[in-house]
């Protein structure tokens, strides 16, 4: 795992990188094969001008050169059947699946109607929240894809990569993607929300990066950004379920809390005019691991 | 003080039966006209309807239950999963009451299961019911909230999304993607008077009775649809200035769910630092957390 200078190795590790021909999926891509890591480049979009399969390949190529392992794929993502090739692209190639690291398209396209300035050349195709919910689509069958292959062989490492302008609680900040990445990125948080309480048991670990990004624009260099999906898709990764937001060498964890609130047995729509504006003006947050552990606070109150 | 919605026109997704008929019931009580939308059947084969009726005519007797006791409602019949679906479950706020001044998006269906036992139709039918549904319907309502100066939305999301639970992960990103589109709209709203909420509720259904049984015991009985309605019926009022908000109710107990940020960690620049750096990064104190957006 960490050889004598403490080093997180993958020596032997078969690691997935989707959408790695560009960006900061590539520079995941070359920092795992750099430690070792057998990987599998991913790509289905037209990358500086190549179609897709060329770009990953030369990818690939470039790693091989550098002394490390890796093959080129192409192929789509958004069903089980096409994440399921890819994860047997990855057994054909190297024998074996160990981590999946899946990076989210940021979508193509132009601002919600309304929001131009009517200069400049025709609008592109509106991005809207429906972008996000394609992209969950696609994150859950990338997941499913990789969930059952590790499942069966006994654990791995799922990471998901979703470049976002701006932290998901950030209301209010006016960029292209916005409604698309928050509604994505907070439900691909669900999902590992899900994930984190199925997959322990079994050894799987899945956690998200969210790094930054320029307003509409691909994910900026982030040391930290590429530093966590190193960590995260390794054997010895010991979190599951976090979702953490990447600028640069600095990140932080996103996370859920709810408040004790209060408790009115004849609850009605006057006790609730009367006190909901001092409920949510409230920010004694308590932060818990799953849904399970609000029960005791509604349950003290009903004297179950 | 009686709290009264001056004859305000409230359409309600999937309100024939559970959360949503509660909801469509207080409303009338208090002077709302309540569109009640309910497809009448499960949305597709092997869907479990969460908070829709599964059998035709669901709407009729709720309406008719409103008018009982002497308010006002209409059926509408629509899908909301599809955009004419979702139009026309607006339209019909318009041809009968001639105005729709808030949204109860509660419609919503569920696929339980392990994500190794999922296949693609189970996430799809999930996220387009409740998350397509809500952004649909939203979207359909906005540009007379907007022309008209107020408006009000109530998404429904869940702490099985917000702080999770096995083995429903399609419905825990969904309920998730709901507040994601609730702060958005929340922030794009504010000027036009519109205010976007959701709710986090837990009732017993016919679907979790068992496993509710177990945790609440014979308190079981508290967790009443008519006691997370209140919330939802708040929250479409005028006067309510709750904006961005997702409020946690079930049994009567009323709480603030919300996003936070851990302490920000500088200096990562290697898997190692991070590895060495992971406790503090994990650490859910001290956290920020998000506020209303500016109105």
């Amino acid at each position: 795992m960490a050889d004598e200078q403490g080093q997180l190795r993958f020596d032997g590790d078969t690691v997935v990188v989707t959408r790695a021909a560009d960006g900061v999926a590539a520079r995941a891509a070359i920092a795992l094969a750099g430690r070792g890591a057998q990987v599998v480049v991913h790509e289905d979009r037209v990358v500086a001008g190549r179609p897709a399969l060329e770009a990953a390949g030369a990818l690939a190529a470039q790693i091989e050169a550098a002394g490390g392992r890796a093959v080129g794929t192409d192929g789509t993502l958004d069903t089980l059947a096409g994440a399921q090739a890819l994860v047997e692209r990855a057994l054909e190639s190297f024998g074996s699946l160990e981590a999946l690291v899946h990076c989210v398209a940021t979508p193509a396209g132009g601002p919600p109607p309304g929001s131009s300035d009517g200069r400049g050349p025709a609008p592109a195709p509106a991005v809207t929240a429906e972008d996000g919910v394609e992209q969950l689509v696609e994150t859950f069958a990338v997941f499913a894809g990789a969930w059952r292959h590790l499942r069966q062989a006994g654990g791995g490492r799922l990471v998901l990569l979703w470049p976002l302008a701006s932290p998901p609680d950030l209301a209010g900040v006016e960029d292209l993607w916005h409604d698309a990445g928050v509604v994505g990125a907070m439900g691909a948080a669900g999902l590992i929300n899900g994930l984190k309480l199925e997959g322990g048991e079994h050894g799987l670990a899945v956690n998200t990066v969210l790094p930054a990004t320029t307003t509409g624009g691909p994910a900026a260099a982030s040391p930290a950004a590429e530093a966590l999906v190193t960590y995260l898709a390794h054997r010895s990764c010991a979190v599951t379920g976090h979702v953490f937001w990447a600028a640069g060498a600095r990140a932080e964890r996103t996370f859920v809390g709810v408040t004790p609130g209060f408790f009115d047995a004849g609850l009605s729509l006057e006790v609730v005019a009367d006190r909901l504006e001092e409920t949510c003006a409230a920010d004694d947050f308590l932060a818990f691991f799953q849904a399970g552990e609000e029960m005791p606070l509604i349950k003290q109150h009903l004297g179950a | 003080m009686t709290v009264d919605l001056g004859g305000d026109v409230v359409l309600v997704t999937g309100g024939g039966a559970g959360l949503g008929r509660a909801h469509a019931r207080l409303l009338a009580r208090h002077g709302a006209r309540v569109v009640v939308n309910d497809l009448g059947t499960a949305p597709d084969d092997g869907a479990q309807p969460d908070a829709g009726s599964g059998h035709a005519g669901a709407a009729e007797q709720v309406v008719d239950e409103i008018a009982v006791e002497g308010g006002t409602a209409v059926a509408d019949t629509h899908s909301v999963a599809d955009p004419a679906g979702a139009a026309g479950a607006v339209t019909t706020a318009l041809e009968h009451f001639g105005r729709i001044d808030a949204v109860v998006n509660n419609a919503g269906i569920v696929r339980r299961g392990g994500l190794h036992h999922l296949v693609d139709h189970d996430w799809q039918a999930v996220l387009s019911v409740h998350l397509v549904g809500s952004i649909l319907v939203t979207r359909a309502a906005w540009p007379h909230f907007r022309a008209q100066g107020n408006g009000r939305v109530v998404m429904t999301a869940s702490s099985i999304g917000l702080l999770g639970a096995p083995s429903s992960s399609p419905y825990a990103a969904a309920k998730l993607a709901l507040v994601g589109l609730t702060r958005r709209l929340a922030a794009q709203g504010a000027a036009s008077g519109t205010a976007v909420n959701a709710i986090a509720p837990m009732g017993v259904t016919r679907l979790n009775a068992p496993v509710m049984g177990q945790i609440f015991g014979s308190a079981v009985d508290q967790l009443s649809a008519e006691r997370v309605a209140p919330v939802v019926a708040w929250l479409c009022h005028r006067r309510c200035g709750a904006n961005g908000e997702v409020v946690s109710v079930a049994g009567g107990r009323v709480a603030r769910f919300a996003v936070g940020s851990g302490p920000p960690v500088d200096g990562l620049d290697t898997a190692e630092v991070v590895a060495g750096a992971i406790e503090q990064l994990t650490a859910t104190a001290p956290a920020t957390w998000w506020r209303q957006p500016p109105g």
